[in-house]
C-alpha cells in the first residue's frame, strides 16, 4: 500500500513518548500514550487469556502490541502469538528505531497489499487457527478502507492466479493443461467427466474433490 | 516383509473395527508391517492399537478450511492435501487396502497402485470407472448395500480380500497405559469393597449412554430404570462411563442427580478406556466406538442395537457378547426416522445382564414379546448371529445362510456354511423356501434365454437391437429382488455396468460371455439351494433316529 503521500511527523507526548501523527491525525494519546494502551488491551483481557494467537490491526508506534504482549506472556508463559498488520512503513521504522521491544513471537506484515498478505502460508495458518483480533483504533479509523479490504478480501479464484502458490510441480503442470482461466472446482469436474485417467496425478486430483462426501459407502 | 498401508477415513468406531483385520494380518505374518492413513480428527483412536507401525494423517479441517473461507486461496487446500497424500507414496506398499470404500478412499487407493494391482477393495481404473480387487470386494460394495440387512460382517469382507484367517479378538493386541491401570483398577476395586457388603461377588456393570444418532440411543428414561434395577439387586453395582465432553458430563449429571450423585460416573478419554473396560464385568452400550474398542479388549459386552445401528454386518463380535434388538425381522437401517426407540425397555435389558452373566434362561422368560436376544458366533465365514430368544423366521434364516454361502461360492472360496444352523430349521420350512426359490430361478431361466436369443438376432434390424434391450431390461430387474438367487444377478449387473467403452462388436461379445456366466451362477444356485435341502434332510433323518433310539430305549425291561 502507497501510504507516501500521507503527511507524516513525529511529536512527544506529556510524558516524553514519541507519537505519530499522519495528516493531523494523532496515532496515541497525546498525553500519556502507554497508559491509554494499558486501556486499549484491558478491553481485550478475556480474549487474551483465552487464546494464545492474536491478530493486531494497526501498529502505530506499538504501545499497545508492547502491553498485548507482556498481558499474554503472564496467561501463556512463551507460547503465544502475535502478527501485525500496519500499511505505513513510516511507523514501522519508528517504532524500531523509538520503542525498546523485540520479541520472536511477534510478525510484522507492513505495507502489504491484502492479496501479498493472504499470499503467504505462514499467515493463512495463522489465520486459520482463528486468532482473537485486536484492533488499534486511531490507526484502523485512518486506514479505513485498507483495513476493510484486508478483512473482507476475496482470493483469486481462477487457477492461472493462483499457479505460483500450487507447491507441488506435477499438480501445476496438470492443471495448467486443463483450463487456467476456470476456477480449481471447474477443472476438478473436467476432469472428474474424463473418460480416461493420464497420470496418478490426476487420481489425486479427484480424491481431493470428493473429500467431503466421504460417507459413502458404495458406488 | 509385507507392507500393507490400510485407508480407513472413516470415524473412530471403522477404525476400532478394521483392527481386527490388522490383528489376524498380524498373526498370521508377524513379520508384516501394517501402516495407515486416517483423517488428523480420527488419529487418537490408533493410540490403543498395538500393531500399527506407521501413522499418516489427513488434516481434512484443514483442508475445507481452506476450501470453503473466500479469505484463502483453494491453492492452500490442495497443497495441504496434496503434501499428505505425497508423503504416502513416498513409501513402497504390497497392499494397499481401502478400508473405507467411498470415493476420495477409493480415488486415493488408485493414486497409490496407479502402476500395480497390489490393492484391496474398490479404486478406479485409468477409464475413470469403478474396479474391485476381487469378488468379494464386489459383495462389499454391490451385495451388501443392496441387500438389508446383509448377513456378512464388513471386518470378515475385509478378511478375505486380505487372503487372511479370522483370528478372534485378543487382548494382547491393545496398548493399556500403566498409569491409567493402576487408576481404574484401584478405582474399581474401592467400588466393589464398599458395595460388597456380605463379602458377595459385585459385578460392574459399565453403561455407554450415547452414540451419534438419537435413533440409536438408549432413551435417558430407559437407562434411569435400568440403574434402579442393579441398584435393587444384590451383587450388581452400575457405572456411568461418558466420554470428556460437555454433552455427556451434563447427562450424566443429570442421571446421577435421581440418584443424589450416588453412581460412579468415570469420565475416560480414548487412551484410558482399555484400562476402564478391562476392570467391568459388562459393558452395556448402543452402537458405538466404544462397543467395538470393548470387542478388541475381549470385555463382554450387551449391545443394544436400536434405529439405524447395522445389526448384522457391525455388531459386537465379542465371544461373551450378546445384541439386545426389537423386531429383528422388519429392521431397515435406512429408513433411520432419527426419533428415539419406543420398544426398548429397562427389564429386557436387566434379564438380558443376568443372562449375560448366568446364561440361565429363565431370565429370558419375561423379555417383551418384540426383544430379540442374540449370540455372535464364528462359521467358516467369520461372525454371525444365532437367535438365543424371540421369535424366529425360517424363510429369513435360510436367507442369511443362503447370502453368506452363495457369497463365497461365487468368490471361488467355496466356504460352506455351518450345517448346524440349517439343521436347526425344521425340514418342511426348509422344503418349502427351495420351492419358493426354484420357482424364481424358472422365470429367472426363462428370461435370460430369451435375452441370449435376442441377443443372437441382433444386428438384423433396428427392431431386433431394440427388442435385446427391452429382454436385458427385463433379466436385470431380477437383481432388485432380496431373494438369494438375486445375488448372480446384482453381480451380473455390476459386471455389465462396468463393461468399457468398446466397439459394438466386443461390447456384445462381452455380454454374451456374461449371460454364459449368469447361466452357470444360476446353476451354482440352485446347486446351494439342493445342498440346503439335503442337509435339512440329514438333519430330520437324524432327529427320526433319536427319536427312535430314545423310544427303544425307552421299551427296554430295567
Amino acid at each position: 500500500m502507497n501510504t507516501s503521500k500521507e503527511n507524516y511527523e513525529l511529536k512527544m507526548s506529556k510524558t516524553g513518548h514519541p507519537i505519530p501523527v499522519v495528516n493531523g491525525i494523532h496515532l496515541h494519546s497525546i498525553y500519556n500514550p502507554v497508559k491509554e494502551a494499558e486501556g486499549v488491551i484491558e478491553k481485550y483481557s478475556e480474549a487474551i487469556e483465552k487464546k494464545h494467537e492474536y491478530l493486531v490491526l494497526g501498529l502505530g508506534l506499538g504501545y499497545h502490541l508492547k502491553e498485548l504482549v507482556r498481558r499474554a506472556k503472564t496467561h501463556h508463559g512463551d507460547n503465544y502469538k502475535v502478527l501485525v498488520i500496519e500499511p505505513n512503513a513510516r511507523c514501522f521504522e519508528d517504532y524500531k528505531s523509538h520503542l525498546d521491544f523485540d520479541d520472536s513471537n511477534v510478525s510484522y506484515f507492513i505495507s502489504k497489499t491484502p492479496n501479498d498478505i493472504y499470499s503467504t502460508k505462514d499467515v493463512v495458518s495463522f489465520l486459520v487457527r482463528k486468532p482473537a483480533v485486536i484492533s488499534h483504533a486511531a490507526s484502523f479509523n485512518l486506514h479505513n478502507l485498507y483495513f476493510k479490504d484486508v478483512l473482507s478480501y476475496k482470493a483469486p479464484k481462477k487457477v492461472s492466479e493462483q499457479f505460483h502458490l500450487i507447491t507441488n510441480e506435477d499438480i501445476r503442470d496438470l492443471l495448467q493443461n486443463l483450463d487456467p482461466e476456470k476456477s480449481l472446482d471447474d477443472n476438478l469436474n473436467i476432469l472428474s467427466s474424463k473418460n480416461l485417467i493420464q497420470s496418478p496425478e490426476e487420481f489425486l486430483l479427484l480424491a481431493y474433490k470428493n473429500i467431503e462426501r466421504n460417507q459413502q459407502r458404495s458406488f | 516383509m509385507k507392507n500393507y498401508l490400510f485407508i480407513n477415513l472413516k470415524r473412530i468406531g471403522d477404525i476400532y473395527n478394521m483392527a481386527h483385520v490388522i490383528n489376524s494380518l498380524t498373526k498370521n505374518d508377524p513379520q508384516c508391517r501394517i501402516s495407515v492413513l486416517v483423517f488428523e480428527e480420527s488419529k487418537k483412536a490408533l493410540y490403543n492399537l498395538k500393531n500399527i507401525h506407521q501413522v499418516f494423517t489427513i488434516d481434512r479441517n484443514e483442508v475445507l478450511t481452506f476450501k470453503k473461507n473466500d479469505l484463502y486461496s483453494d491453492a492452500f487446500s490442495l497443497n495441504s492435501f496434496v503434501h499428505s497424500l505425497s508423503q504416502v507414496r513416498e513409501h513402497r506398499w504390497d497392499k494397499v487396502v481401502n478400508y473405507s470404500n467411498d470415493l476420495c478412499s477409493a480415488y486415493i487407493c488408485s493414486y497409490l497402485t496407479a502402476n500395480d494391482n497390489n490393492y484391496s477393495g474398490i479404486r478406479y481404473s485409468n477409464n475413470n470407472c469403478v474396479e474391485s480387487s476381487d469378488q468379494w470386494a464386489d459383495i462389499l460394495n454391490d451385495l451388501s448395500t443392496t441387500f438389508r440387512p446383509f448377513p456378512i460382517q464388513f471386518v470378515d469382507l475385509f478378511h478375505r480380500m486380505c487372503a487372511t484367517k479370522v483370528s478372534r479378538p485378543n487382548k494382547e493386541n491393545i496398548l493399556f497405559s500403566e498409569k491409567h491401570n493402576q487408576t481404574a483398577k484401584s478405582n474399581f476395586d474401592l467400588i466393589r469393597k464398599n458395595e460388597s457388603h456380605d463379602q458377595e461377588d459385585i459385578k460392574l456393570v459399565g453403561i455407554q449412554l450415547k452414540t451419534s444418532r438419537v435413533s440409536k440411543d438408549i432413551p435417558l428414561k430407559v437407562i434411569k430404570n435400568l440403574i434402579n434395577l442393579l441398584l435393587d439387586t444384590p451383587g450388581r453395582y452400575p457405572v456411568i462411563i461418558i466420554a470428556p465432553n460437555e454433552n455427556e458430563r451434563s447427562l450424566a449429571m443429570e442421571i446421577n442427580q435421581e440418584f443424589s450423585s450416588s453412581i460412579a460416573t468415570v469420565e475416560a478419554d480414548l487412551l484410558a478406556l482399555p484400562s476402564v473396560l478391562n476392570n467391568i464385568d459388562l459393558l452395556v452400550t448402543p452402537d458405538t466406538a466404544i462397543k467395538h474398542l470393548a470387542d478388541l479388549c475381549q470385555t463382554p459386552c450387551l449391545e443394544i442395537s436400536l434405529g439405524a445401528a447395522p445389526l448384522y454386518e457391525q455388531a459386537t463380535r465379542g465371544s461373551d457378547s450378546y445384541v439386545l434388538t426389537y423386531d429383528l425381522w422388519a429392521q431397515d437401517t435406512e429408513k433411520d426416522n432419527e426419533t428415539s426407540n419406543t420398544s426398548v425397555n429397562a427389564n429386557d435389558i436387566f434379564c438380558c445382564i443376568e443372562y449375560c452373566f448366568y446364561h440361565n434362561p429363565t431370565y429370558l422368560s419375561s423379555l417383551s414379546t418384540r426383544a430379540h436376544l442374540l449370540k455372535p458366533y464364528y462359521d467358516s465365514l467369520g461372525v454371525t448371529y444365532k437367535i438365543v430368544h424371540g421369535s424366529r423366521n425360517y424363510f429369513k434364516e435360510i436367507d442369511f445362510l443362503a447370502v453368506r454361502e452363495l457369497s463365497s461360492y461365487f468368490t471361488g472360496d467355496y466356504l460352506y456354511i455351518d450345517n448346524m444352523q440349517i439343521k436347526s430349521i425344521p425340514y418342511s420350512e426348509v422344503l418349502s423356501w427351495c420351492s419358493r426359490e426354484k420357482d424364481r430361478s424358472v422365470f429367472a431361466t426363462r428370461d435370460l434365454l430369451g435375452t441370449l436369443r435376442s441377443l443372437k438376432q441382433i444386428g438384423d434390424t433396428n427392431k431386433s437391437s431394440r427388442d435385446f434391450i427391452i429382454s436385458l431390461e427385463k433379466l436385470l430387474n431380477h437383481s432388485d429382488s432380496d431373494s438369494p438367487l438375486s445375488i448372480a444377478f446384482k453381480l451380473f449387473r455390476t459386471k455389465i455396468e462396468n463393461l468399457p467403452g468398446n466397439d459394438f462388436n466386443t461390447n456384445i461379445q462381452n455380454i454374451e460371455n456374461l449371460l454364459y456366466d449368469l447361466k452357470d451362477d444360476i446353476q451354482s444356485t440352485l446347486n446351494c439351494f439342493k445342498r440346503f435341502e439335503e442337509v435339512a434332510r440329514d438333519g430330520q433323518r437324524e432327529i427320526t433316529m433319536q427319536k427312535t433310539i430314545t423310544k427303544n430305549i425307552d421299551t427296554l425291561p430295567l
